[in-house]
């Protein structure tokens, strides 16, 4: 009897699940993206397979012992599935302008990834890839529902979820530091050879033992896996820094500067993020090299010479060795404190071998997503005074090919921070009853840049329909 | 004040001159829309539109001082964004805002008027009411759909819905140029944001007051 109200209860929770995901299925997701589709179908799948195990539990030729079994088994995809949901919300057409979905996805193309992907955005200042991997658990399945194994095959595995904050949604350049989230995608891909730097990871492990010598705490294989783990962990946000720089230019450069800002005026560092004001120091070295370079360019065009602290003046700057470890063995544990603390000048150096691997990688498998300096000063000197003027950068006329050639959704980030820094003073308000002078020239301003993503993503479209 | 035949119009697509410079963009196939030797430009059908939907509100009031009367426009219609391959129908005396999908600047010495195509019109498809476009105009034209017809009809992103016919305009620049700060000046929302300009706006309300007060004696 017990088992009957089991399996009526989780029948329930069953039907629930499915309405709400034919609910989910209801919605319009940005750009008509199926990464959310094939997820919903998959979650609809796993609710099957628990049906069906459900109806196999009735089986009167099965042991009191088997059917409860298969009942567990029911409830616990129930939960899985459950779970699943929540990994969907924040990815509908409300939540992320539709606009940058098609424009992200040819990102995604052309760096080579193949996994399904959709983005999502939350209530967090928070941007974040993240992977799920159902391979494993699909494996162990016994009998999995037709739907089930059709909506698995229909997914490249693991699925990517980039998460940006929901505030993005008005702020459209900052939508850059999705290239650093992409970066985190193919960062196993790069492989910079850091063994030119041993000697300075010599120095910075030498300096760290000292240091938890004095505090008592003896050398250890696990401390030697934390410093790995640390390490890698740093190479891999310098390496998606690196991605996101090469692909955006300068609008990365302002975007992250402009994340640190919001997120805080702590020094950034902890066990998974090297120093911020190390990661813009980087940037602006890499902006100033070459020439033109694009801080020559930048300041030629708008008159603002891009300096560390031009969009992120409270950012603060990483203090010595010493009271860095203080501080920090406040927040984290005397070992992880005293690795950040010590390894800075590591990163530092290495840093300049992640960035030019990445170039490499990038040039190798997608060298026209690689934004230049010269592309930098061609969109600032066509499409800024446009911007001013209420024209949206959506394509330019090439006298050459004698036709219209659609900006690019790098282009349109660019040029919007320009007239952003530089020129808000020459946009129109927007006029909305809400906010003040500024904010409703931000709103015109954003506006008008949706406007140019989402008609150079028409013109892009139906050219590749002719 | 003159019709611009379509190889003007061209021209003043590619006219070095910003300030002279017209704007009609993407214009997805030129050639089919803006055919030589005629007076027109085509438009295409945009990828937003703003449902009229049914609700609670006795009036829409410019004064929504009284209950039942929506504070914002907004709350009067539901979006719906359709992107290309996709469609919206338009059911039998429904009405509906949509967009063009071109963006659209305007110099100062060209004004247009936007005219439903014939063969839409001809299915009982109305396209635009409000038909000027003042010199300086920049932003999306928002088109006022009506089905007159008694069959439903089905839309398409992408499909040309209606014509621009451009004129010269004479007369002094700044007098006649549509202030940047306009309401509809670089807009790309269809949603009215308000129905007079601010002097009406506080005049009228004014007379509202007094009117009332007089009334309460």
């Amino acid at each position: 009897m017990s088992i009957n109200a089991a399996r009526h209860s989780c029948s329930f929770f069953l039907a629930r699940l499915e309405g709400e995901i034919g609910k989910l299925r209801e919605f319009s997701f940005p750009g008509h993206h199926t990464g959310p589709r094939k997820w919903l179908n998959f979650i609809s799948g796993v609710l099957d397979t628990a049906s069906q195990y459900l109806e196999a539990s009735q089986d009167q030729a099965l042991t009191t012992d088997q059917a409860s079994k298969l009942v567990r088994e029911a409830e616990t995809l129930g939960h899985n599935a459950y779970k699943f949901l929540q990994y969907v919300s924040g990815a509908d057409a409300a939540q992320i302008p539709h606009q940058v979905v098609a424009p992200f996805q040819r990102w995604v193309d052309a760096l080579g990834i193949k996994n399904t992907i959709f983005f999502r955005a939350e209530h967090q200042p928070n941007y974040e890839l993240s992977w799920y991997d159902a391979s494993s658990r699909f494996m162990a399945l016994n009998s999995p529902s037709q739907s089930l194994i059709e909506a698995f095959n229909k997914i490249s595995w693991p699925i990517l979820r980039v998460t940006v904050p929901s505030q993005a949604m008005g702020m459209l350049p900052h939508f850059a530091v999705v290239g650093h989230e992409l970066g985190h995608a193919i960062q196993d891909q790069v492989k910079p050879n850091l063994s030119a730097h041993d000697a300075v990871l010599q120095d910075c492990y030498t300096q760290l033992q000292a240091r938890l010598l004095t505090a008592g705490i003896p050398k250890s294989a696990s401390i030697d896996v934390r410093i790995n783990q640390i390490l890698s962990s740093w190479v891999n946000e310098i390496k998606a820094d690196a991605i996101g720089y090469y692909i955006v230019g300068p609008a990365f450069f302002f975007a992250l500067c402009g994340f640190l800002e919001l997120a805080g005026h702590g020094y950034g560092i902890s066990p998974t993020h090297p120093p911020s004001d190390m990661r813009r120091k980087l940037l602006v070295a890499q902006l100033s090299a070459g020439s033109p370079s694009f801080v020559e360019v930048f300041e030629r065009r708008t008159g603002l010479k891009i300096e560390e602290s031009t969009n992120s003046p409270h950012v603060l700057a990483c203090p010595q060795t010493e009271p860095l470890f203080l501080e920090l063995e406040t927040v984290y544990s005397k070992v992880d404190a005293a690795i950040c603390a010590e390894f800075v000048p590591y990163a530092q150096t290495v840093a300049p071998d992640i960035f030019a691997a990445s170039h490499s990688y990038l040039t190798g498998i997608c060298p026209d997503l690689v934004y230049s300096p010269e592309l930098l000063d061609f969109d600032l000197q066509i499409h800024l005074d446009g911007l001013c003027a209420l024209v949206p950068p959506i394509e330019h006329w090439d006298k050459n090919a004698g036709k219209p050639v659609p900006s690019g959704f790098t282009s349109v980030l660019n040029v919007g921070w320009a007239a952003l820094l530089t020129r808000l003073e020459q946009i129109p308000s927007a006029p909305i009853p809400q906010g003040g002078e500024a904010s409703k020239k931000m709103e015109r301003l954003h506006e008008l840049l949706l406007k140019a993503v989402e008609l150079s993503e028409a013109r892009r479209l139906w050219e590749e329909h002719q | 004040m003159t019709v611009i035949r379509t190889d003007e119009i061209l021209a003043r697509l590619r006219t070095a001159d910003f300030k002279k410079r017209l704007v009609l963009s993407p214009l997805l196939n030129e050639e089919e829309q803006a055919k030589p030797g005629q007076a027109a430009v085509d438009m295409r059908l945009g990828f937003d539109f703003c449902l009229v939907t049914a609700s609670s509100f006795g009036s829409i009031s410019e004064f929504p001082k009284e209950e039942g009367q929506p504070h914002s426009f907004s709350k009067l219609y539901r979006r719906e964004y359709v992107p290309f391959g996709s469609s919206i129908v338009i059911h039998p005396h429904q009405f509906m805002l949509a967009q063009t999908l071109e963006y659209i600047r305007l110099p100062d010495d060209l004004m247009a008027y936007v005219v439903g195509r014939s063969t839409w019109g001809r299915l009982g498809l109305i396209v635009a009411t409000a038909i000027g476009i003042h010199p300086g105009f920049a932003g999306c034209l928002t088109l006022e759909l009506r089905n007159l017809g008694e069959t439903p009809l089905t839309l398409f992103p992408g499909q040309t819905v209606a014509q621009l016919f451009f004129h010269s305009v004479s007369g002094k620049k700044n007098k006649i140029k549509a202030p940047l700060e306009a309401q509809y000046s670089g807009s790309v929302d269809m949603v009215p944001k308000k129905i007079s300009s601010n002097k009406t706006h506080d005049i009228l309300e004014k007379l509202i007051d007094r009117f009332k007060s007089s009334s309460s004696i």
